[in-house]
């Protein structure tokens, strides 16, 4: 391996072109080409990146690693050839529509140990994120007690007719989509949960998936995390409350290109039951952040996990099975949704 | 700016008089503005300074207060006194005015509950967060700069970050006032810190300059120097300019602005961790301002917020202050940079 990770992407829509811009930016990466069935816009944009004119193509051509930006449908296939073709591979999330696909992504991972893998769990480098981890890592706030998750969108014009929400195509709902999201922060912090309760329902919009989640989690040592995952809702939200023994943390909205979800925040605060003051109105701090880093941080961790072939620790194949995991267990913890139309692809 | 970096906003319920009770307030006021005549007042002794922040020379004055002249920096916005004491001057000042030790004897001893509560405890967790994030994981070593609220070691101790705590010429020394084990050192004998605080200084030196670049030379690789002062684009400062009762020489020779401080962290060779101006107080300086000088003329929008809305809107406002760096209370933290 040189110093330059010579890259190329398959899916060049939304993602794809989020992480074209990353990796041009980056210094030990060089992006040499790029395939999918309609790459008008990412051609336009990035005019010096070849176009391959199909994922084989792209995968006999000189690349050391490969971004998979597909729909879901087409993830795990993408997924295994490039890991089959000797490449490094990074994959957004989720990582494909059920449980087997990923079970079939890490077993191709198994037959090529030398190669790293890693999914798109940005939320983690999320500077309100890596904020709340710090606080909560450094012990002072006490231990966890519980969490509250809210992750929603409010869908819009166009949205019934979104590959998102073509079962054939993603699989899943909101659920698998943006909600296994904040199931992946619930880990980050607590860690593996071994009980599920849930309600799943398709409450508005005309689609043969999900529109909202809800669900109750409980990890070993007891502690609760509630998650509430939704495209009904009409004013965007995101919203990860941490309450500890000493005090809480409030991750409030989170940075994107339209700033939709509002400023990102981190509301930090110790429980106050001093006398003298008032109680159940503590002192509380709120820190904004300007800037997003997550897609930088997290193309650079896996640059660096291939040049220093160092293990993937945020974004692994383990993480994605368990995340994959809990989304499938919140759809089987509710029967009368298990026996609807809406209910989720199965392998 | 560094694109990463934060700002706060902070919410306790702080009153003025909490941490700045009148009367103790009107007392040190009239000592400084004595010993300021007695220790300043030959203009011989005085020298012209270039802007503390940015050191560009463009200026313009725009107001006296007390016999002094403070200036507007062309450049960045930063008012400052211009001529000024000299650096041994002020040395004297602090350490033998009348001032300084109603300072420490009452001031700091009287309002110590409500600093620690407001101020302190806040101060050391937001230290420890930034050095959680940023710090330098091998320099263990905190400092204080002439503290005169030793009660800053106990929260710091009490946070575990640090295995050795200093305070370094202190006007109110810890022995007394602190349980934690702090070691008393002069400013000569600093180096290797991993973070350095210094409450309510930068406002006070001669040369901000020389006083962050010295410090920065006592710094670890990477450590961190925390800091917190007023600044002249708060909300009370600008509407009340000069005819705010808060500033006075010596103790306000610079007043740097938003900008002024980037600038200043820049020179000095200083990545900027955290700019924030997490001030509770500023609607509550302008209402007292008006309260003690009802001469004093608003801006009409300023004024009719300030006297007809009720303590809700006072509160939303002075929350929108904080976030968009409004508040003349500004907190920094700044890390070390390679050379």
């Amino acid at each position: 391996m040189t110093d330059t990770v010579r890259i190329g992407i398959i899916g060049l829509g939304k993602m794809g072109m989020i992480r074209a811009q990353e990796v041009e930016k980056h210094p030990a990466a060089q992006l040499v080409c790029g395939y999918d069935p309609a790459p008008q816009r990412f051609a336009e944009r990035f005019p010096k990146v070849a176009l391959c004119g199909s994922m084989e193509e792209l995968l006999r051509s000189e690349v050391d690693a490969v971004f998979v930006c597909t729909p879901n449908r087409f993830t795990p296939g993408a997924v295994i050839a490039a890991l089959d073709a000797g490449r490094h591979v990074f994959c957004e999330k989720p990582p494909g529509r059920t449980l087997r696909d990923i079970e079939d992504i890490v077993a191709a991972e198994q037959r090529h140990p030398g190669l790293k893998l890693k999914f798109g769990f940005n939320h983690r480098y999320h500077g309100g994120i890596q904020e709340a981890k710090r606080i909560v890592d450094s012990g002072r706030l006490g231990r966890i007690l519980w969490l509250r998750g809210i992750y929603g969108k409010s869908g819009g014009a166009g949205f019934e007719q979104e590959w998102r929400n073509n079962k054939e195509m993603g699989g899943g709902g909101i659920l698998l989509d943006q909600g296994i999201h904040m199931l992946d922060l619930f880990r980050f912090f607590c860690g593996d949960f071994v009980e599920v309760k849930s309600m799943v329902t398709t409450a508005h919009w005309n689609i043969p998936v999900e529109d909202n989640a809800f669900a109750l989690l409980r990890d070993a040592q007891g502690r609760i995390a509630m998650l509430h995952s939704s495209s009904t809702q009409w004013k965007h939200r995101f919203s990860l409350e941490i309450y500890l023994s000493e005090g809480y943390i409030s991750v409030n909205g989170i940075l994107s290109s339209t700033r939709s979800y509002g400023d990102e925040t981190v509301s930090v605060a110790r429980k106050q039951f001093n006398e003298g003051f008032a109680q159940g109105k503590p002192r509380e701090e709120i820190i904004y952040f300007d800037a997003d880093p997550s897609w930088e941080l997290e193309v650079a961790g896996f640059l660096e996990n291939i040049l220093n072939d160092t293990p993937v620790e945020s974004g692994s194949s383990e993480q994605a099975l368990k995340a994959m995991q809990l989304v499938f267990a919140i759809y089987h913890g509710d029967d009368r949704f298990m026996q609807s139309s809406a209910a989720p692809l199965e392998a | 700016m560094s694109r990463r970096m934060k700002r706060v906003v902070v919410s306790s319920g702080l009153q003025e008089a909490e941490i700045r009770p009148p009367a103790l307030l009107s007392e040190f006021k009239r000592l400084s503005l004595q010993d300021a005549i007695a220790f300043f007042g030959d203009p011989a002794q005085l020298v012209e300074t270039p802007c503390p922040a940015c050191g560009a020379d463009a200026r313009e004055a725009v107001f006296k207060k007390h016999e002094f002249l403070y200036n507007q920096c062309r450049d960045c916005e930063s008012v400052y006194v211009s001529p000024r004491p000299t650096d041994a001057a002020l040395e004297r000042y602090y350490a033998h005015s009348r001032a300084s030790r109603f300072r420490v004897d009452h001031y700091s001893r009287d309002t110590a509950k409500a600093r620690r509560y407001h101020l302190l405890a806040s101060h050391a967790n937001w230290m420890g967060q930034i050095y959680d994030e940023t710090g330098n994981r091998d320099a263990r070593v905190y400092a204080d700069l002439n503290s005169y609220s030793p009660q800053i070691f106990d929260e710091m101790h009490a946070l575990g970050v640090f295995d050795t705590l200093l305070s370094v010429d202190p006007l109110l020394p810890p022995e007394r006032e602190s349980s934690a084990p702090v070691r008393t050192i002069a400013r000569a004998e600093l180096r290797d810190a991993g973070a350095v605080s210094a409450f309510e200084k930068i406002e006070h030196q001669f040369s901000p300059f020389d006083y962050v670049r010295r410090l920065r030379g006592a710094l670890a690789p990477g450590g961190l120097f925390f800091f917190t002062t007023r600044t002249i684009s708060g909300f009370d400062l600008q509407v009340l300019w000069d005819k705010t009762p808060y500033i006075f020489v010596p103790e306000h020779l610079n007043l740097l602005s938003i900008e002024g401080i980037s600038r200043l962290l820049e020179r000095c060779n200083m990545e900027l961790v955290e700019l924030s101006t997490p001030g509770q107080l500023d609607v509550q300086f302008v209402r007292h301002a008006l309260d003690q000088d009802p001469s004093i003329r608003l801006p009409r929008f300023a004024g009719y917020l300030v006297t007809r809305r009720d303590a809700l809107a006072h509160a939303d406002f002075q929350e929108f202050l904080q976030k968009h760096r409004l508040s003349s209370h500004v907190r920094v933290a700044a890390k070390k940079a390679g050379e």
